[in-house]
Order: structure tokens, then C-alpha cells, then sequence
């Protein structure tokens, strides 16, 4: 989309401007996401992409065509009226998928590999991290993101919160 | 592989399959070597495959309804499909599809998950289900056998490829990426046997050092049982002086005795494990030269490099150390024990008792310590990290003026190692004291139990309690009982950590390359260079198809350009030529001979690359151009080089051709990279050249030389040119324009530019676009 198309419906700071737009399915079981803006522009199946999925999931969403060329960016998911806000939602939760460890049950290290059996926002999982230098990303003082041995990512938001056992393994590398 | 799992019955029963069909549609296909070219075979004659009836696809996934980690199937027959969870609920049926109202299937790699989505005729779109990482290669199996349902085939059998969950089959756990060892289960017996015998070539040492490490430790032992000699026969009685030198003398000499045997047997095992070890990294070397690069393709290169360093290092620290360790410190418990036993078996049962305590606290504190370290080693490196990225980037830091921001952020990671090195020396400081005070309930045990004894004794006379000779000689044993018995806590971890070493380096020298010589091949000794692809399919994962069927026949000496955007499949074409993989389905044909078929060696030997990142070895110039040729004499070198326009640069350099190139030719600029690797090709005379965008990233002289050097080397060979600057391919006898994995044009240069719709005039329109903005 190029740049003076979409002139019309950003503000100064090149974000959408929120009343413009309209977000909804064709029908009620169907997966893509449909998006108007002023009612003259439309597409059908749009992607989201967020700019900031861990420090700033609700800010600058990135709305894309098809082709997968960028459409715009909605600034703030709370600026959009009611029934867009709960279809963007919906698309976000579909998209990006790390479960976050509000529990440790056990973590137990033996071999280099460490083996977790938790509780998530998305129900109990037991997973296996091998060599947790390079399957850890630190993202602050307290919270951390593991990388399991077939690639799932499990967020740790609140380490201190953690059992003894949990904190004594992450704590190697935060 | 099958793309049917094991379904519990009330699933299958909510379906109405039959049990029968069910049961053969989950049992393993037998393997053919060329799986899926029946069908092909079939369509040739002009038959239609038959399509078999029942389940087609059965698959379990992770996620359920509200990505809820649980359980639903994805049930496909010839007819329809259903998606049904299975949860505390119980079994429900979700959605129910026809296949013909289907109108396309996707697979989205959405953010740590995975989505399966068919698109209905009428333009509706359905997920039918979500997964996790762990399901991700099945579920794209299931999208591409979809895919041929709807076209009313037999879902390939490629569909089913790398399908099963890699998990443990012993203890289900997942395995890692790169190997297929579970750590957890490996019978380490076996592999620690299987190491030894490494060890066979030199059995007279190694038997030499089993009697040398006995002897010594026994040697060891003897000196505080003369200790005891001299105290009750010499220094209590007042008498026998003569004694006092005999055993005074006797003690030095087996402590020297000691020693000596000690440095021959530690010298010994030294050459033996040191030999035990070259063998073992040869061999794991050896099968990583011969694998393909299929192996490669699944394994990070440091992964590999782990195996062949670290994990070596670590059976080397093992065998060198870990085993006489293990067995000096076993014999010497051993020979303690029975000792303390023989003299005062009571007093020995009493001076055991602190034994487990000791041990269990000493693996608890170095498991806590172990924790500290690591986090010390961690943050130290991460230090290190930084210091090293901001000096090297040191003039951009002063660039944006960002001198105090790189300090905060130096300052506040050193704070951090700055704790961490307060908490391990606090831990250090703390807990070891305390070990060594609990270690030591043994020496007072033996004083109280045995001074209580020796002072009864007033004769001490043996026959009448305990002498004082022997319990210097309980104090002595003790004191040596207690290293031996810390270290041998250790050795059970050391044990384990040694053997998943030790499998997942023969794990590499067990690995079967994907590309296999064929036991009866084809030699070809002077290849012609027709080169023929017949509707060859290949994926590099398994779950998306590079080439989706393409043909085409080169005659010899013809020069092919590959022509297409990114990821069209240009540079898998080339793979499968100098068959660096082995096409899935179809076939590549070299003067009329399946590549499988002909003899690697000769096939290597007259198929020549020059790639676009050159790559140079360490070495002299001279080297690297005669590096597929070592025989080659000096004169054809230079005649190579000057073929490839290299040969007056290298007479410039102070060296000439023994100027040493550096770590991957860093001393040299990307156009002298290139013309080496030229100069490389010419020397190796190849049947079939293969140039993958040789003159990308040089500039317009350079190129200009370059282009030179290659109208001289293409001269009477197949040559296939993969180049983004279109303008380079004028010269090719005739352009194949891929897209998306399809042979999408084919053509000479002028009849691809004459048709204003086509690919190629597009591309090249676009590039003449972006030239002119360049002038611009």
C-alpha cells in the first residue's frame, strides 16, 4: 500500500486513526479477518503482527493485506470500538501463543537437561530444557522465556514467585 | 511412516470406521527406496491410481479447544473429515468438513503455535485445529496430504514423512533436535563398554596398569601399618632400637615405591587414554566428512562441533582421569576398610556411622554450590560478552556519544558478577568449614571408642584391648578414608555425564548418511554432460515441497541460467545435480544414468562450484587453487589462475602464491576470493559448472574480469548460472525461470524477453527500474 493512499486515515505519527476502522468475520465461523476503514476501503483476510509482543502486547498492531504487505498500525487496541477490539483480540490470542508459568510443580536438572512440570495459563504441561544458556532470553530482572527441546517458548513472568528449585535453575542465567 | 495414530476406540466408534480398515491403515507402510514414483509410473501408462478407501488420516493434536493444552483428532477418510475433542467432558465431535466442499488446505506457522486451515469452496475459511511446536511436523504432513485427497489422489507418501513425535521410545520424553540420545535412558553400561573397547589395541598396557594401580594403592597402605609397628613394638616398650631404622627405612621406601609406581602407571594410562581419545574423535571426523548434507541441514554446525570437541574433551577428562580415579579411589576404600575391620571391628562399625551423613551433605552442598557457580560462569561470560561487542563497535559508541550509556550498562552487569562472586565465596567460605568439622566426627569417634580402649590397655598388649599403634593407625586410615569418600559422591554424576558424552559421539559415527553410495555403481569416467531432470519433487523439511515437479533436458555442453525471486528453488536444482541430496520423488538423470547410480567419487570429481561466498581455507594462494586437485604442479596452477584473471594480483602480493589467505581468505577482497575459487574450478576441470551468482557483490571491473574468466572456463561444459543480474545470463544457451518450486519459463533470452507478460520480462523491467533509480 503506498504511503499517499492511506494518507486520509493516519494521524501525525502514522498510526490509523481508531473511529476509521471497522474489524469483523464475514460470519460468525469463519476464520479471516475483514477490515473496513471510513467504509471506502476494504480488505478480506488480514494478518495482525505485533511490534512489541512481550513488553507491549496492546500497542502497535501492525495490520497487514494478503500479500502481506503492511495496511497500517493501530496505536492502542482500547482506542477501537467494541466489536473490532474483540476481533482483534481474538486474531492476537490466535497468533501468539506462549502459555505463562504461574506455577512450578517440580524442576528437576539431571544431564544438562532440565525437566519442568508446570502449571500455565493454558493448563499443566511438562516440557524439557536442554542446555538452558541458549534456550533463555532474560526480559527484565524477574522474567525470563525458556525454549523447550521441540521449540515451544513458555514465559516465566514472576521468577521470585517461584518455588526454590525454580528460582535456583533460573537464576544461572538472569 | 504412516500419517494414521494410535486412536482410542470411542473415537473411532463416534465416526463409524471400522476397526479392520483402521487397524491396516495405521500399520507401516514397507519401504521402498523410491516411494512415491508408482503413482507416477501409473499416470505414465495412462491409469489413474487407485484411490484405496478407509482412514486416511488419524492424527492426536496437544491443543484443545481454547488452547487449553489437551487433546483433539483430526480424522480424515476419502469422504470427510472431523475434528473431535477429547476432554474432562468428554468426546464431542467440533466441526465436521467434506472433503469435496474443500477447496484448499494451509498450514500457518503461526507465534508458538500452529494453526490447519482448509478454505471451503464457497471462500469460507475454518480452522480446523491449533497444535504446539511438539505436533507441528504432523500436522504439516496432514495439510499436504489434504491437499491430495481433494484432488481425489493417495496422500504421498512424503506427506507422512517426519510425522512421528520425536520422543524418547523408552521413556517418552522428547528428544533434542540434533540427536537422537535421551540422556535419561541411555544404558550407560553398554556405552562405557562399548568406550573401553577403544581400548583393546592396548590391552598388555592396560592390564600393566591395572596391576600397577593395585600395587600402588596397596604401597600406599603399607606405611601406616609400620606406623602402627614402630609405635607398639619400638616407641611404647622402649626397646628394640635397632627397629626404629628398619621401619623408618621400610616406610620410606614404600611411599617411594609408591610414587614410582604412581608416575609409571599415570604415564602409561596417559599414552593409552590419550590414544583411546585421538581414535574416537578420527572415527566421529570421519563420518562427519562422509555424511550429506542432508545431516547438516537438521544439526546447527556448533552442535556438531560440540560432539567433536566438548563432548570428546569430556570422555578424554574421563578416561584420562575419570577412570583411575574411580578405580585408585575404590581399591583404596577397599583396602581401608578391610584394614580398620581386621584391627577393631567394632571401633570400625562406629567410625563408619558419620559415612552416609558425610556423603549426603557433601552432595548437597556442591549441588548448591554448583547452582552458584554456574550463575558465576554465566554472568562472567556475559561480561565478557559485552565488553567485547562494545569494543569492537567502540567507534560507533562514540559516534551516538553513548560513552555513559555503555558504562551503566558495564557497571550494572558487573554489580551483578560482583554479588554472584560475594554468594560462591560467601558459600565457599561457609559451608566447607562445616564439612570438614562433620568429616572429622570420625577421628573423634576413634579417639573417644579407641582412647577408652587404649587406656585400659596399660600393657598395651594386643591380646588385651587395643593398642596404641593401632589407633595412630585408625587416625592415619581415617584421615585417608575421607578424600577417597567425597570424591567417590562425585563420580556417579561424572559416570552419567560421561556416558551421554560418549553416545552422542557415536551417535555421529553410527549416523547413516541420507545420501548413500550405491553398493553396484555406474562409472562414468568421462561424463558427457547431458543432464536431465524428470518431475523431480524435493523438501528440505519434509513438510513444504521446494520443487514441485520439474523437468527439463540440458544437452551436453549447454549453459543453463536459473532465473527467479528468492526461495522459486534455483539453488536446490544445483543441489540435486551435484547431488548434495537425494530428490523424494522423479529423478535426475546424467547422461542417461540416475545420479543414485553413478559412483560418487566419479561424479564429485567432474561437477565443479563456484559460489557466490568463495569459500578459501586456511593456506597458501597456491593451496587453495589446487585444493581439488593436490597433485597439480605449479605450472598448471598458474595457468588456472591465469584463466581466471588472477594471476597478475597474486604476482603482486609480496608472497605471490605463497601468500597465506587467512581464515576463510579474510586477508583477500571479495573479488581476489573469487577469482581463486575460478582459478579453483579451471584447475579441476570439471564436466558439469555449477556458478551459484558468482559475480554478486563485486564491483563493475571486477565483475568485468570475472565474467572474462568465466566465458573461459563454461568453454564445452554443462553449465548451470544462477545470477540476480539478469544481464549476465545473456550468454546462456537457454533461461529457466522458477517459481515457486515450478519450471515456470524456459527459454533462450530473447524469446523469454519477447513475451511481455512472462516472469522474466518482468524481472527484468524491475531491474532496469531499479538501475535507473541507482543513476538517479
Amino acid at each position: 500500500m503506498k504511503y499517499e493512499e492511506m494518507a486520509h486515515y493516519v494521524d501525525e505519527d502514522g498510526m490509523l486513526s481508531p473511529p476509521a476502522i471497522k474489524l469483523f468475520h464475514p460470519t460468525s465461523d469463519d476464520l479471516r479477518v475483514c477490515m473496513t476503514l471510513s467504509e471506502d476501503r476494504s480488505w478480506v483476510n488480514i494478518k495482525v503482527s505485533l511490534a512489541l509482543p512481550f513488553t507491549n502486547p496492546s500497542q502497535y498492531i501492525g495490520l497487514r493485506d494478503s500479500a502481506d504487505k503492511q495496511i497500517g498500525m493501530i496505536k492502542n487496541i482500547a482506542d477501537l470500538d467494541t466489536e473490532s477490539r474483540e476481533v482483534l483480540q481474538w486474531e492476537i490470542v490466535r497468533r501468539y501463543f506462549t502459555p505463562q508459568v504461574i506455577g512450578v510443580r517440580t524442576a528437576k536438572e539431571q544431564y544438562g537437561t532440565i525437566t519442568w512440570v508446570v502449571d500455565t495459563n493454558h493448563g499443566e504441561r511438562r516440557f524439557l530444557v536442554r542446555n538452558i544458556r541458549d534456550n533463555s532470553q532474560v526480559m527484565g530482572a524477574n522474567r525470563v522465556i525458556l525454549t523447550d527441546t521441540e521449540g515451544n517458548r513458555y514465559e516465566f513472568p514472576s521468577v521470585s514467585d517461584l518455588g526454590s528449585a525454580a528460582q535456583t535453575i533460573l537464576m544461572k542465567v538472569m | 511412516m504412516s500419517l494414521i495414530e494410535k486412536c482410542p476406540p470411542r473415537i473411532i466408534d463416534l465416526v463409524g470406521w471400522s476397526n479392520e480398515s483402521y487397524d491396516a491403515a495405521s500399520r507401516e507402510p514397507e519401504v521402498s527406496s523410491f516411494p512415491d514414483n508408482t503413482n507416477d509410473e501409473a499416470r505414465s501408462a495412462g491409469v489413474e491410481p487407485p484411490v484405496t478407501p478407509g482412514p486416511k488420516i488419524c492424527l492426536e493434536s496437544d491443543l484443545s479447544d481454547g488452547d487449553v493444552y489437551g487433546s483433539t483428532w483430526l480424522l480424515v477418510d476419502d469422504q470427510s473429515l472431523w475434528v473431535i475433542s477429547d476432554n474432562n467432558d468428554g468426546v464431542r465431535i467440533q466441526k465436521t468438513v467434506r472433503i469435496q466442499d474443500i477447496d484448499a488446505s494451509t498450514f500457518d506457522v503461526l507465534t508458538g503455535c500452529s494453526s490447519l486451515v482448509v478454505r471451503c469452496k464457497t471462500g469460507r475459511q475454518i480452522e480446523l485445529l491449533r497444535c504446539t511446536a511438539s505436533r507441528a511436523a504432523a500436522f504439516g504432513g496432514a495439510s499436504r496430504a489434504l491437499e491430495s485427497l481433494m484432488k481425489g489422489e493417495e496422500p504421498p507418501a512424503s506427506a507422512g514423512f517426519g510425522v512421528k513425535r520425536r520422543i524418547c521410545p523408552t521413556c517418552g520424553d522428547p528428544l533434542p533436535e540434533d540427536s537422537d540420545v535421551c540422556a535419561r535412558c541411555i544404558d550407560k553400561r553398554a556405552v562405557l563398554i562399548r568406550l573401553l573397547a577403544y581400548g583393546k589395541p592396548y590391552k598388555a598396557s592396560v592390564i600393566t596398569i591395572a596391576v600397577l594401580m593395585l600395587a600402588g594403592t596397596y604401597g600406599q597402605l603399607l606405611p601406616p601399618i609400620l606406623q602402627k609397628n614402630l609405635t607398639d613394638n619400638v616407641l611404647v616398650p622402649h626397646k628394640h632400637a635397632y627397629m626404629l631404622y628398619q621401619i623408618v627405612g621400610e616406610v620410606v621406601f614404600f611411599n617411594f615405591l609408591a610414587v614410582l609406581l604412581s608416575i609409571w602407571r599415570g604415564r602409561l594410562a596417559a599414552y593409552v587414554s590419550n590414544h583411546m581419545v585421538y581414535s574416537i574423535r578420527v572415527s566421529a571426523y570421519e563420518k562427519l566428512q562422509e555424511l550429506s548434507l542432508g545431516y547438516y541441514d537438521k544439526r546447527q554446525v556448533g552442535s556438531l562441533m560440540t560432539r567433536v570437541t566438548q563432548d570428546v574433551n569430556e570422555l578424554q577428562q574421563f578416561l584420562v582421569d575419570g577412570i583411575q580415579f574411580f578405580l585408585v579411589n575404590s581399591l583404596q576404600i577397599i583396602g581401608i576398610v578391610l584394614i580398620l575391620f581386621y584391627f577393631n571391628p567394632k571401633l570400625t562399625l562406629f567410625v563408619l556411622i558419620p559415612v552416609p551423613v558425610t556423603i549426603y551433605l557433601t552432595r548437597r552442598v556442591w549441588k548448591v554450590l554448583w547452582g552458584q557457580l554456574h550463575r558465576l560462569f554465566f554472568l562472567r561470560s556475559n561480561l565478557g560478552g559485552i565488553l567485547n561487542s562494545v569494543l569492537s563497535g567502540v567507534r560507533v559508541v562514540k559516534a551516538f556519544g553513548q560513552e555513559d550509556r555503555e558504562t551503566n550498562r558495564f557497571k550494572d552487569k558487573a554489580f551483578l558478577l560482583f554479588n554472584a562472586g560475594v554468594t560462591v565465596e560467601k558459600s565457599w567460605a561457609t559451608y566447607f568449614p562445616l564439612l570438614g568439622f562433620i568429616t572429622t566426627f570420625g577421628v573423634y569417634i576413634v579417639w573417644l571408642g579407641g582412647g577408652l580402649q587404649v587406656v585400659r590397655n596399660i600393657t598395651n598388649d594386643p591380646h588385651k584391648g587395643m593398642t596404641l599403634g593401632v589407633l595412630g593407625l585408625f587416625l592415619n586410615l581415617i584421615f585417608m578414608l575421607m578424600g577417597p569418600m567425597q570424591g567417590m559422591t562425585r563420580i556417579a554424576d561424572w559416570l552419567s555425564r560421561s556416558a551421554a558424552s560418549a553416545e552422542r559421539v557415536f551417535e555421529v559415527i553410527d549416523a547413516e548418511p541420507d545420501v548413500k553410495r550405491d553398493p553396484d555403481p555406474v562409472i562414468l569416467n568421462h561424463i558427457e554432460g547431458r543432464v536431465q531432470l524428470k518431475g523431480v519433487r524435493f523438501s528440505y523439511d519434509k513438510n513444504q515441497n521446494v520443487l514441485q515437479g520439474v523437468s527439463i533436458d540440458v544437452e551436453p555442453g549447454e549453459m543453463i541460467g536459473l532465473v527467479g525471486h528468492s526461495g522459486a528453488g534455483k539453488t536446490t536444482v544445483i543441489n540435486l545435480i551435484s547431488r548434495f541430496y537425494d530428490v523424494q520423488e522423479g529423478s535426475v538423470l546424467i547422461d542417461g544414468v540416475d545420479v543414485r547410480k553413478i559412483d560418487r567419487d566419479c561424479l564429485r570429481r567432474q561437477i565443479g562450484v563456484v559460489l557466490q561466498e568463495p569459500f578459501l581455507f586456511p593456506g597458501t594462494v597456491s593451496e587453495n587453487i589446487a585444493y581439488a586437485r593436490p597433485s597439480a604442479s605449479l605450472p598448471d596452477i598458474i595457468r588456472a589462475a591465469q584463466a581466471a584473471n588472477a594471476h597478475d594480483f597474486i604476482m603482486n602480493f609480496a608472497d605471490g602464491y605463497d601468500t597465506v589467505v587467512g581464515e576463510r581468505g579474510a586477508r583477500l577482497s571479495g573479488g581476489e576470493r573469487q577469482r581463486l575459487s575460478i582459478a579453483r574450478a579451471i584447475l579441476h576441470d570439471p564436466r558439469i559448472l555449477i556458478l551459484d551468482e558468482a559475480t554478486a557483490s563485486v564491483d563493475t571491473e571486477t565483475e568485468k574480469q570475472i565474467q572474462e574468466a568465466i566465458g573461459r572456463l563454461i568453454h564445452g561444459r554443462t553449465t548451470f548460472a544462477i545470477a540476480h543480474r539478469l544481464s549476465t545470463l545473456r550468454n546462456a544457451s537457454r533461461l529457466m525461470v522458477m517459481e515457486r518450486g515450478k519450471l515456470a519459463e524456459l527459454g533462450t533470452h530473447d524469446e523469454l524477453l519477447s513475451n511481455p507478460q512472462g516472469i522474466f520480462r518482468k524481472l527484468v523491467d524491475m531491474q532496469q527500474e531499479v538501475n535507473a533509480l541507482r543513476e538517479v
